[in-house]
């Protein structure tokens, strides 16, 4: 059996998203050169700005056709760029482990196939990809780092991992963005089936740390539909609470709620700027990472 | 009151129970599915469970009640339209049959006539009472007719006497009969359950516009009227005939004129004449409109003698008044009486033993007047009486009679009777005086009044001719009564020949007498035409319509009358003569003559063949125009009416009424229609759960969009980025357009 990224990806699919770059929309703080722009001011050809000259500058950054002009001393000042690390936030809850149709993977493997595609996105743009797997709290942890190597290894930490039986996404959220001390990329790849204030709050923790973050939402087609005719007893995943409904009485209001929550979580991260994306598990992972790198560069120029 | 007839289906009822069952049943054996998050389902359920359980409560509750009716409906439930004795078990009924006995009765549909079907719905009256029930029975004819005037309970008697019921031949009226119907009913006093039925044909002759008076029904009395034949019968028929002229010579040709009616659309067809049973002549004929019309047929000369004859039109549905039967009376010589002394009554022989042509022979014979009494006047079609009076009395009653019935006298004044002789006689217009003329003023000339009238039809002398005449006395009238018709005028203002109408015939009194001692008239050339005249117009009068009417009782006048005269019926059977004095004056009566067609004489016990009498049945009976519904309840008042057309809806009332109207069909109906509630309300419950997909979709790139209007399944957006952003720009571009639009 497969392991890491081959795991999750076919060789087709690798070659679709090797064409593919995850750019971040804000500063970001790397420790190499990179692509992205960085906080520090650095030496590449990107002008940016003058300052005053100050002692202690070095003097061949002073620019001398102002000084032949003004008399006076500035320092011209270039853009930094570094490089881009991201930690891939997975959700392994319970509810996670649900899938209506044997033939599509469960939320939680759709999730991880989706880590292992923008994964794969990240290292071959040369930028880190870290990872925190949690439940209720953090599972696993794994440092940014740049190397295809590391990123079979977080896949290979993901595929030994399995949906757990309780959940606390937000609480979970928090302690992640407390470790995270640095500007970086959040990729939150959860169902948030949790509190969603809660949850929110959690997001504008990483938001007020300046982290870039990109919200997916796993969601089984059968979780919008609800496509059962006879009447059921459903069991909750996460809590084990039994309920005996009539899904074809009650689908309506059932879409109706969950479209609610679906809309707030929405409005939720318009106003926190935050990108949010609903992930369908029946969906080719390798046609919708596609589609969403194209559309968030085309929308970030 | 609420009766099942199969009770016993009512445990089917157990079946509605069923989805009660499979609602407990599928609750408990729901399958356990194990889902992400049931939060969203309990927030669902808490916003619409109290709809959800209104729904799902109707639906069971319009199934269980589908089963439940279905197995009421097998349970044949009965509603009882009775009183409380039929709760009792103690309601008895007294019934009375009306049958219409007119002959329309026998007009056919089919094979079978009116009357079978009336007789088929008397059985299933019959054969619907119960032990203990009682009937009686009326037939409805121009009179009313006990079949079983006493209610009796032995139904195979009441059988038996309908089986042997026939149509009558005359027309009907039924209020009468109903009226004795509700008149036998109310006899018995005591509480029981009464019906009239009313059998008839829907012909509305027999209803008449006589409206029944409620009061002489019984309480509680429920009626029954049955229509049977057809809806819209056709008939045709000759309805009256006339032969031109009234007096028919030997060898000599005739006319007949028959007047053809017709109900409905008759077609076309074919009337013939038979005389002595050969054909002798016939005419297509097509009925104008409904009235129909007349046909004039050229008779052949006859040999002198009485001819039985009919007018026959074609077959049809009622053939009982195709054939219109008649006499024809044809002579040879006419007899004459002539009542005077021999000096007086000269002129007057002489003039009718002159032969003016082959066709006009007359055979007088004179009596004197106190002989008159040994004298027939019923072989005679004229009598003159010349200076005759004063008669006895029972000789002007004889004459009288002779006029009444048909016949002619001619009266000629002389100066044997006073003007009070004259004033005796009621058939005569009373003379006010004898006038003598001066010498100077005995000359007149007369003047023709009435030339239309039927004695001068035939007048061989010039109308445009002034006869002068010389007159020394003269009958002189100062008023004429309005039945006096003055037909020649002596003079200005003189009557002179005066025509009087009495009974059927008529008294023509001449102004002078018939010697020379009052006038030269006797001498005139006017005398012998006026005389022959007279002669051949009262011949004509007294044979009187050829055909009688069908009747119960006759009074048998002229040579029917006559002692040695017997009747045998068209059948060949003898008809009971009686005969009755009254003040001396025998008068003979015939009964029962309903059968139509000839009768004829028989002597010594034996027909010999002579027919003297033609009867038809009245044609009244053949307007067959129907009666409409409405016109019967109004005819009948304020009375429960239950009308049926036919058996089968004779059945249905009579079980409606005895038994109870079932409730079957009202509820297999409603099942019917809670069937089709239940699909269109689960259907459509159905299609609303199965159409209401989640009202969010997601993009390809995993961006949500709210759907607008009704939701729609989710679905992702496929293909390239490129090919994503064409497809926004096209919808972009054909939403503008919509707009515009």
């Amino acid at each position: 059996m497969a392991e890491g990224i081959a795991h999750y990806l076919t060789p087709e699919q690798l070659h679709t998203l090797g064409r593919l770059v995850l750019e971040s929309r804000y500063v970001v703080e790397g420790s190499l050169a990179g692509a992205h722009r960085s906080a520090q001011r650095g030496s590449s050809t990107e002008f940016s700005d003058h300052r005053q000259y100050i002692q202690g500058d070095d003097p061949k950054h002073i620019d001398w056709k102002v000084l032949a002009r003004t008399d006076r001393h500035y320092i011209r000042r270039y853009e930094d760029e570094t490089n881009l690390r991201v930690y891939l936030v997975v959700d392994r809850s319970a509810s996670m482990g649900y899938r209506f149709k044997d033939k599509n993977p469960t939320k939680y493997e759709y999730a991880c196939r989706l880590a292992a595609a923008l994964g794969y996105v990240i290292v071959k743009a040369r930028d880190s990809v870290g990872l925190y797997l949690h439940a209720d709290q953090i599972d696993a942890k794994m440092d940014a780092r740049n190397s295809f190597s590391h990123l079979n290894d977080l896949l290979r930490r993901l595929q030994n991992a399995e949906p757990a039986e309780s959940t606390n996404i937000a609480d979970a959220l928090h302690r992640i963005a407390d470790s995270i001390t640095r500007r970086a990329m959040i990729i939150v790849l959860s169902d948030l089936f949790d509190d969603a204030e809660a949850v929110t709050q959690a997001l504008a923790h990483f938001r007020k740390q300046h982290h870039d973050v990109i919200l997916f939402q796993v969601l089984d087609q059968a979780e919008l539909d609800l496509p059962f005719n006879k009447g059921a007893r459903f069991e909750d995943m996460e809590t084990g609470n039994i309920v005996s409904v009539d899904p074809q009485a009650l689908r309506e209001s059932y879409q109706r709620v969950l479209g609610e929550f679906m809309e707030g979580y929405q409005d939720a991260a318009m106003a926190l700027n935050i990108d949010y994306r609903v992930a369908m598990t029946d969906q080719p992972i390798d046609t919708f990472v596609r589609a969403y790198l194209d559309e968030r560069r085309r929308f970030s120029k | 009151m609420f009766t099942l007839l199969m009770p016993f289906f009512m445990w089917g009822a157990i079946v509605a129970s069923v989805p009660l069952v499979i609602h407990l049943l599928q609750r408990r054996r729901t399958v356990q599915i194990p889902f992400s998050t049931v939060r969203f389902l309990e927030l669902a359920q808490r916003h619409s469970s109290s709809k959800l359980r209104i729904e799902n409560l109707l639906l069971l509750l319009i199934r269980m009640l589908m089963i439940l009716l279905l197995a009421l409906a097998f349970s044949l439930p009965i509603v009882r339209t009775t009183g409380i004795s039929g709760l009792l078990g103690t309601a008895k009924r007294d019934v009375a049959i009306v049958i219409d006995g007119s002959y329309s009765m026998r007009y056919k549909t089919g094979s079978e006539m009116a009357w079978d079907e009336a007789i088929k719905a008397a059985g299933i009256i019959v054969q619907g009472l119960r032990e203990g029930d009682r009937l009686c029975i009326f037939t409805a004819t121009d009179a009313v007719e006990p079949v079983i005037e006493q209610l009796t309970p032995d139904r195979d008697f009441v059988s038996t006497r309908v089986s042997a019921l026939t149509p009558g031949s005359t027309s009907s009226r039924l209020m009468p009969s109903v009226a004795a119907a509700a008149a036998a009913l109310k006899k018995d006093k005591r509480r029981r359950e009464r019906e009239i039925h009313v059998l008839t044909d829907g012909q509305a002759l027999p209803w008449g516009s006589e409206v029944l008076d409620t009061e002489v029904l019984p309480r509680k009395t429920v009626l029954f009227v049955t229509l049977t034949g057809a809806l819209a019968p056709e008939n045709g028929l000759t309805g009256d005939v006339q032969l031109m002229p009234n007096l028919i010579m030997n060898d000599t040709s005739s006319r007949l004129e028959a007047r053809i009616a017709a109900n409905g659309a008759v077609p076309d067809g074919v009337v013939s004449v038979f005389i002595d049973e050969d054909e002798v002549a016939r005419r297509a004929f097509s009925p104008v409109g409904e009235g129909g019309g007349k046909i004039v047929f050229t008779l052949p000369p006859l040999e002198t003698g009485v001819h039985a004859a009919r007018v026959e039109t074609q077959p049809d549905n009622l053939p009982f008044d195709n054939a219109f039967h008649f006499l024809i009376d044809v002579r040879h010589e006419i007899p004459v009486l002539c009542v005077g002394n021999a000096e007086d009554t000269l002129f007057l022989t002489r003039a009718l033993s002159v032969q003016v042509s082959e066709k006009s022979v007359m055979r007088p014979k004179r009596v004197d007047p106190g002989r008159l009494a040994m004298e027939s006047l019923h072989d005679y079609r004229c009598i003159f009486l010349c200076n005759a009076l004063p008669l006895a009395g029972q000789d002007v009653q004889k004459i009288e009679n002779f006029i009444h019935d048909g016949g002619t006298m001619v009266l000629f004044p002389g100066d044997r009777a006073l003007v009070s002789d004259y004033l005796s006689w009621k058939s005569l217009p009373p003379p006010a005086q004898v006038t003598e003329n001066q010498a100077t003023r005995r000359t007149h000339m007369l003047h023709w009044q009435d030339l239309q009238h039927p004695m001068f039809r035939s007048l061989a002398i010039g109308k445009e001719a002034a006869p002068v005449i010389m007159v020394r006395r003269l009958l002189s009238w100062d008023t004429l009564p309005p039945s006096a018709v003055p037909l020649i005028q002596a003079g200005a203002d003189r009557p002179f020949l005066v025509d009087q109408r009495y009974g059927s015939g008529h008294v023509l009194v001449f102004a002078t007498s018939a010697d020379r001692t009052w006038s030269n008239f006797p001498l005139s050339p006017y005398f012998l035409p006026l005389i022959h005249q007279a002669v051949q117009f009262g011949a004509g009068l007294s044979g009187g319509k050829p055909y009688n009417w069908t009747t119960r009782s006759m009074t048998l006048r002229g040579k029917l009358a006559e002692p040695g005269v017997s009747l045998t019926n068209p059948e060949g059977l003898p008809i009971p003569v009686r005969a009755t004095v009254v003040d001396g004056e025998t008068t003979r009566f015939a009964e029962n003559l309903m059968l139509p067609g000839i009768y004829r004489n028989m002597t010594g016990g034996r027909a010999d063949g002579t027919p003297i009498l033609a009867l038809n049945v009245e044609r009244r009976e053949s307007d067959l125009a129907p009666i409409q519904e409405d016109e019967i309840l109004t005819l009948l008042g304020d009375v429960k009416v239950n009308i049926a057309r036919g058996l089968p809806d004779l059945e249905r009332l009579i079980e409606d009424h005895r038994i109870g109207r079932s409730l079957s069909e009202a509820c297999l109906w409603l099942v019917l229609c809670l069937t089709i509630l239940e699909i269109l309300f689960a259907n459509f419950k159905a299609r609303t759960a199965k159409a209401s997909k989640a009202p969010i979709a997601a993009e390809a790139s995993g961006r949500i969009v709210k759907k607008p209007g009704r939701v729609s399944p989710v679905k992702v957006r496929q293909g390239s980025p490129k090919q994503q952003v064409i497809r926004a720009a096209r919808e972009f571009a054909a939403k503008l357009t919509g707009k515009r639009k």
